[in-house]
């Protein structure tokens, strides 16, 4: 007799990637809960153990195997083989960003972006698949592509808020960091739906205002393929005035962001279209406050008591003003945040939440 | 209100609305540009080279100077004159020098200041001209977008797709010429041989039309999935179970991984790729094609002049005929080791000349004419990886 096993289903797998983290957490509480847990990917990176993709056939043609399909783009591979799954079958969905965003910058992102809709809208018709979207908005979206609501369910992401705040901050980073004012951060990737010409300009508007610069400290990847974006960015900065005011770094070691979050006043967030919002949940770990331009998905991670501001932008940089002035109001906003996060999105609190989701698929079987 | 409790939200926003809008009465229209659309950000803006992870500011800037690709962005970064990290690579005496840098550098800093705020000005009066300019070309842009629009609609041609003629219904003409499914299945069995059982998926078929193969691959239980651009097709396919993807064949196959398919098959699809395209599409597929894997491309065979007379002159969208040796050079060049060509759809022993029971001068000439007339109507190309 052998334990079950369960496949985690991931199309690359990277350390520090959203899906990458979301991915090896489910593989760890499952191994925790007695689970033969395997992570099977297409790529991956140095040091993580994978099956390869090629490979997993064996593996998943095991009635007793339970497979969990993460969607973020068209996987071909991953589709034969979760359609091949003998065992119970689940699908874990991350949204897709439109792909508009990307016309006009790089084909690739367009192509990615029509394939992983494309594939979504597929899976969503998948029969006997239990789905677990990210945000009640994902909950939605599936639903209305046809995805059975009675086999739907709302987990967040897993995150890596707790290495975090358990890490050591960069005392560099820190030193560099501690001066120049008050600070606005903003964490996601230099893409174009992350809505930094907004960012830009709110902080244009809070010199003009207020009498006083925001710097604004730009955290996230950046892929080559963007440098049209990015080139709009810089010319957005120079034509804002705000050349002395905004530094785009990153990406940044755990150590770095770390520093990142303790220098800065307020976390802006202005952007256009978000599944769930990873920043916004180390944000509130991490006892910084947070402005957001309201979006349904950002809305929801932050909830009721959050400030998602449906409103121009010289209403969010009295906000960031406000915000950051006001010390009782930051003082009840980061307690609001905390108390949120340790109720929902707190390791315990996951990890729970994943588990009741899966159900009776969540306890192994001995096969 | 205690700090512990949690701040009433609509209550706070109605409050900063209510005070943005006063303050805004009390500034005016001020001089902060408006909100800046993603079209305008990006307009005139060229696709500009960048630092593999695209970040770094002087450094980036001066190296991009040294190559002679300065742009606009980067001048931008190269604004401030003053803003510099000192370095020295003497061992002993370098502490001394990037003191001294620095207070030679404190020294200086009124007049760098002046410089930077001169240059920053330049940088923003050059990036206002360079918007300018960049609206300008997208009119221009738009303008002849639209000339050539008008243009394709006079000729009867549309401007994306100018191998479809406007109107041109490709699935009714399928149906009606290429043969029934059932038809099409039978002829394209013959291929099945290079793929033999489940490890020799998965396998995408290019332009999978009705599904044919995708549906003899199934029934041997391989792991396949096709490409198609007809969106009613790709409907009626998935409805039939099979896995397809809508779009440009040769553009999805880009998103799969490297060495990953068994296979690659596209029936009758080359002959209408823009020769680039096709130039492509064999690189691409020695490029996604695991070792061992195979690549089956058949297309009219134009050798023969039957399928001249028919098949290829019948159907408007053809580009250009492919010669099998053409097609086998091209596979050699694209590097594949191993290329073989192989014929089929022969014609019809009514349609072909008779050949006498003789071995005599007519049979001969007989049997020479069959074989320029009505040689095999089409071929394969097979390349092995």
């Amino acid at each position: 007799m052998r334990r079950a096993a369960a496949a985690i289903l991931v199309p690359s797998l990277f350390e520090g990637d959203a899906t990458g983290n979301d991915a090896i957490a489910m593989a760890r509480i499952l191994r925790e809960r007695g689970f033969d847990a395997r992570l099977v990917a297409e790529n991956a990176g140095p040091g993580l153990d994978v099956v390869p993709a090629g490979e997993a056939g064996p593996l998943l043609a095991e009635p007793s195997t339970l497979v969990v399909y993460h969607q973020s783009t068209w996987w071909d591979r991953g589709l034969h083989l979760l359609r091949a799954a003998a065992g119970p079958r689940v699908v874990r969905d991350h949204n897709v960003t439109p792909a508009r965003f990307f016309a006009g910058i790089h084909p690739d992102f367009v192509r990615a972006a029509e394939g992983g809709a494309e594939q979504r809208a597929l899976l969503a018709r998948e029969p006997g698949v239990l789905f677990l979207a990210a945000s009640a908005t994902n909950a939605g979206e599936l639903a209305g592509m046809g995805a059975d609501r009675a086999r739907l369910r709302v987990v967040p992401p897993f995150h890596r808020a707790e290495e975090l705040a358990a890490a050591a901050p960069d005392e560099a980073a820190l030193r560099r960091w501690s001066h120049g004012g008050p600070t606005a951060l903003f964490v996601g990737r230099i893409a174009p739906h992350k809505g930094h010409l907004r960012l830009l300009r709110i902080a244009a508007l809070h010199a003009e205002m207020f009498g006083e610069p925001l710097r604004l400290r730009l955290v996230g990847s950046f892929d080559p393929r963007w440098s049209r974006w990015r080139a709009a960015i810089d010319r957005a900065i120079g034509r804002f005035g705000l050349r002395d005011r905004v530094e785009i770094v990153g990406p940044l070691s755990e150590a770095e962001l770390k520093a990142a979050y303790l220098t800065a006043h307020v976390m802006l967030c202005c952007s256009e279209h978000e599944g769930f919002c990873v920043p916004l949940v180390e944000a509130a770990r991490l006892g910084l406050p947070v402005v957001a331009s309201r979006q349904e998905a950002i809305a929801e991670t932050l909830g009721a008591q959050g400030l998602a501001i449906e409103g121009d932008d010289d209403t969010l940089a009295t906000a960031v003003h406000r915000v950051i002035a006001d010390a009782d109001l930051r003082e009840r906003l980061v307690g609001t945040q905390r108390e949120r996060y340790a109720r929902l999105f707190a390791p315990a609190a996951m990890e729970r939440g994943f588990l009741e989701a899966l159900g009776p698929l969540g306890r192994p079987a001995l096969s | 209100m205690t700090t512990d409790e949690p701040p009433d939200v609509e209550v706070l926003v109605a409050e900063l609305r209510a005070e943005a809008q006063r303050l805004r009465e009390s500034i005016g229209p001020g001089r902060v540009p408006g909100p800046m659309s993603r079209e305008e950000a990006l307009a005139g803006v060229a696709t500009v080279a960048m630092a593999p992870d695209g970040f770094g500011g002087n450094e980036e800037a001066a190296n991009s100077l040294a190559a002679g690709g300065l742009g606009l962005d980067n001048l931008g970064a190269l604004a401030d004159p003053g803003d510099v990290a000192f370095h020295s690579h003497r061992a002993r005496t370098g502490r001394f020098v990037v003191e001294s840098k620095k207070v030679l550098r404190r020294l200086l800093t009124p007049i760098l200041d002046r410089q930077a705020a001169f240059n920053r000005a330049a940088v923003d009066a050059l990036a206002s001209l360079d918007l300018k300019a960049g609206k300008r070309d997208t009119l221009l842009l738009r303008r002849i977008e639209d000339l050539e629009h008008r243009l394709a609609e006079a000729v009867g041609i549309t401007a994306a797709t100018a191998h479809t003629s406007a109107g041109f219904d490709a699935r009714a003409f399928g149906e009606r010429f290429r043969g029934s499914r059932e038809q099409v299945k039978l002829a394209q069995t013959a291929y099945m041989e290079h793929f033999v059982g489940p490890s020799a998926g998965p396998i995408a078929d290019l332009g999978c039309g009705r599904g044919e193969f995708l549906e003899l691959l199934r029934e041997a239980g391989i792991e396949a999935w096709g490409i198609e651009s007809d969106s009613a097709m790709v409907e009626e396919l998935r409805s039939r179970g099979l896995v397809v993807r809508e779009g440009d064949a040769v553009a999805l196959l880009h998103d799969c991984a490297d060495e990953s398919l068994g296979g690659i098959v596209a029936f009758q699809v080359v002959e209408h790729l823009p020769f680039p395209r096709l130039v492509e599409l064999l690189r691409l597929a020695r490029r996604k094609l695991r070792a061992g894997g195979v690549l089956v491309l058949e297309t009219v065979n134009v050798q023969s002049v039957y399928p001249w007379t028919r098949a290829w002159s019948m159907d408007p969208s053809h580009r250009h005929p492919l010669h099998p040796q053409t097609l086998h050079f091209l596979a050699e060049q694209a590097g594949f080791p191993s290329v073989d060509i192989e014929f089929s759809g022969p014609v019809d022993d009514a349609t072909r000349l008779e050949e006498g029971p003789d071995e005599d001068r007519a049979t001969r000439n007989a049997r020479r004419l069959n074989e320029l007339l009505f040689a095999p109507q089409d071929y394969a190309l097979v390349a092995r990886t």
